[in-house]
């Protein structure tokens, strides 16, 4: 006996009882839990960026309202003869490239070198992920103490061990300065650049590199042909979130040199609070960040083209 | 069993999670809240050596005023102008603001942000030593909008008689002197000067000490007005030339434009320097630890040809005045008359500081900021630190960079003086 069920046209046919269809469900839970972090994401990071681009267009001492006026491009005007946004745009593409460069190939090292079966890889791995937890303002202290001519330990070290030569003043010498600076950001962040190599050395198949060597493939081969190709997304992402950090970079520079000796350490993001917070030009400071922010912006957007072609050129 | 429908339970726990977020925000509230009746906020620059003569103050006014509460809030000296600031622009300002005057006061009054006090002021200046010229700490086109509270000077150098003693060399009184005892302290291994000029202030105190003795006070401020005089005038070349000449004659320690104030204060205290000079706090920032020496005082020494000797660095360092925002105006015109009396002047100058109050530094004050107060005293004119008559682009900026190079010995004299009347032409529109 063959049984009929009418079902009408455009009605799927449910169980008694069903529910919706999961995608429907799963967006607005999501959107739920995800409150909290939009109203944080909207007010203290959206909300803030679109009042710096408005104060940027504006002279404005930051004491009152009432004293704002709106001055069109001439922040932007100023800095054209500011010698000292010239020497801080320097100052951070050095940065970028420097500490960016030297962060992803030390991390790129590490990540290989604790691949390959070392022993106590996972004590290194933490030892090297453990200064990415150390707040910016502590390690900028402890650098700056420990790099003193007169109270800290670098420049009698290089004593002792017959590199006399090389003492200084770290931070107070003009020359010396920024690549000290550049040292202590690529030791604070390297551990953690290293860590993601690490996970995605990881997801790599065994087999490619198993068969790589059976095939006769030396290892420096395997990691030429094979393993540094199918990493080449994740040293994007790595190098770009390096980059994005150096571009940011405010706190060591704050607490170690204050941008000095003489602006030599002087990067936009300090330039800019010292105009908004210290010479009671909230417009210019503004006006520095809002730059800052295109910077970043415009690497931000290169790096992600530069790893599309990569993840293109991989499948 | 759910009594609500399942959807509706996630956006009930979303909602709830928003509104402990939105809870927590609330309860991060500054401490310029002046949420309950009867408390006053007040913010000062008053950590450190200044900590326990603010509490004793506090506690005193607290008891003579058992109705009003003072909520304060120490904040480091060079993060506090950016934190009245921020507090200032947000309107979320303390009732009670402790700052440093002079351009301060033209600014905060300027934006509307200061409650005119002339009226307080008529009633105790005459409790005030030198009250017609501390008042233009706080005066704006006539009109008071603070009391001074504290006297500032860096009129002195202090040293450690048990390494010039070692060197053989006595404390100097005049400028030579003090070359002179440097070299023989040279010779002895022992480092002359401290001093710690990354933040710029350390070295511009040098600067301010010498322009005052070479310039004198009339030129001084013509060169801050930009009318009559320049930074670039020979007077202020030549102060600036005094502070190259003692870096390249090897006064100072090493890594003086990477050494802090608190780098500097150690190398002093703990017997690596024979001298410093710094501002008469230092006094009160050894009280409760102090160094294993009998820290020695002597005026700052002039040079034998400044024309003007008597002409000190000596200003009003700390003024209070009350926020135009404030809630409970009573109370903080109770707070701010009660700085006023010889009682708080009493606490202030028995923790080692110096009270504008009249008598009451020479009666309680500490034998060291007695010294201190009787080079004040007894000057001819007072220059007040440069900074804070000008713009900061000149100010913090060219003076305290440039202060830095020369005493690193990264600048010349003349350079840095150029690039200071650059700025302040610049500043000058």
């Amino acid at each position: 006996m063959t049984t009929h069920i009418d079902v009408q046209p455009g009605i799927a046919l449910q169980r008694p009882g069903a529910r919706r269809p999961p995608q429907r469900r799963d967006g607005r839970l999501a959107l739920v839990f995800l409150a909290p972090a939009l109203f944080f994401y909207i007010g203290f990071l959206i909300i803030p960026l679109i009042g710096t681009l408005f104060l940027s267009f504006t002279d404005w001492e930051g004491f009152t309202f009432d004293q704002l006026r709106m001055t069109g491009l001439d922040n932007y005007r100023q800095m054209a003869g500011d010698d000292v946004f010239w020497a801080a745009v320097r100052h951070n593409l050095i940065l970028v490239v420097a500490a960016a460069v030297l962060k992803t190939v030390i991390a790129l090292a590490l990540a290989i070198i604790l691949d390959n079966n070392v022993r106590f890889a996972r004590f290194f791995q933490t030892v090297y992920l453990m200064p990415a937890v150390v707040s910016l303002v502590v390690t900028g202290v402890v650098f700056s103490l420990a790099l003193s001519p007169t109270l800290g330990f670098v420049n009698p070290l290089l004593d002792a061990i017959g590199l006399s030569s090389l003492t200084g003043d770290w931070l107070g010498d003009t020359g010396r300065a920024l690549p000290t600076i550049v040292v202590v950001e690529v030791w604070h962040t390297f551990g953690l650049h290293m860590t993601i190599l690490i996970a995605s050395l990881a997801g790599i198949p065994g087999e490619l590199r198993e068969s790589a060597r059976v095939d006769g493939a030396t290892t420096w081969q395997e990691y030429r042909h094979i393993v540094i190709p199918m990493l080449r997304p994740a040293i994007g992402v790595v190098f770009l979130l390096a980059g994005i950090e150096s571009f940011k970079i405010f706190a060591t520079i704050y607490v170690m040199t204050r941008g000095g000796p003489s602006h030599a350490t002087e990067v936009l993001s300090t330039w800019g609070f010292f105009q908004a917070f210290s010479a009671n030009n909230v417009g210019y400071g503004s006006a520095i960040m809002v730059v800052l922010l295109l910077l970043t912006f415009a690497l931000s957007v290169l790096q992600v083209r530069s790893n599309r072609r990569a993840q293109n050129d991989l499948a | 069993m759910s009594v609500l429908p399942h959807h509706r339970r996630h956006l009930a726990v979303g909602a709830a999670l928003t509104a402990l977020v939105l809870t927590g925000c609330g309860a991060l509230g500054g401490a310029s809240d002046s949420a309950s009746s009867g408390e006053l906020s007040m913010w000062t620059e008053w950590s450190g050596g200044y900590q326990a003569s603010a509490d004793a103050l506090f506690a005193e006014f607290e008891e003579k005023n058992p109705d009003i509460a003072v909520a304060h809030r120490a904040i480091g000296n060079e993060d506090f102008f950016t934190a009245v600031r921020t507090g200032l622009s947000g309107n979320t300002p303390p009732d009670v603001i402790q700052f440093e005057g002079y351009q301060q006061t033209r600014d905060f009054a300027g934006a509307g942000q200061l409650l005119d006090v002339t009226d307080i002021w008529e009633d105790v200046k005459d409790q005030y030593l030198l009250s017609d010229s501390l008042v233009s700490a706080c005066e704006v086109d006539g009109k008071v909008y603070c009391l001074p509270w504290s006297l500032s000077t860096v009129n002195q150098v202090f040293y450690d008689p048990t390494l010039l003693e070692q060197a053989g060399v006595e404390p100097p009184t005049t400028m030579e002197e003090l070359v002179a005892a440097g070299e023989t302290l040279k010779d002895a291994g022992i480092t002359p000067i401290a001093l710690g000029a990354k933040d710029g202030w350390p070295a511009n105190h040098w600067f301010n000490v010498f322009v005052g003795h070479r310039c004198g006070y009339d030129v001084v401020y013509q060169a801050i007005n930009q009318d009559g005089a320049a930074w670039t005038d020979d007077c202020f070349v030549q102060a600036a030339t005094d502070l190259e000449n003692l870096a390249s004659q090897g006064m100072f320690n090493e890594g003086v434009a990477s050494s802090d104030y608190d780098a500097m204060t150690a190398l002093f205290l703990s017997g690596r320097t024979a001298m410093m000079n710094t501002g008469q706090w230092f006094v009160s920032s050894w009280t409760d630890s102090p160094p294993p020496f009998d820290v020695g005082i002597v005026p700052f020494p002039a040079w034998s040809d400044a024309a003007f000797p008597n002409v000190i660095q000596g200003t009003v360092g700390h003024t209070i005045g009350i926020s135009s925002q404030t809630d409970h105006e009573e109370d903080a015109k109770a707070l701010l008359r009660y700085f006023t009396t010889p009682e708080a002047g009493r606490i202030w100058a028995e923790g080692g500081n110096l009270s504008p109050i009249d008598g009451v530094t020479d009666q309680y004050g500490t034998d060291a900021i007695k010294q201190v107060f009787e080079a004040f005293t007894s000057a001819e004119a007072f220059l007040p630190f440069l900074e804070n008559e000008l713009p900061p682009a000149v100010g913090e900026d060219a003076l305290y960079n440039g202060a830095a190079a020369v005493a690193a010995g990264n600048l010349t004299g003349q350079e840095w003086m150029q690039q200071v009347q650059a700025a302040a032409e610049a500043a000058a529109g």
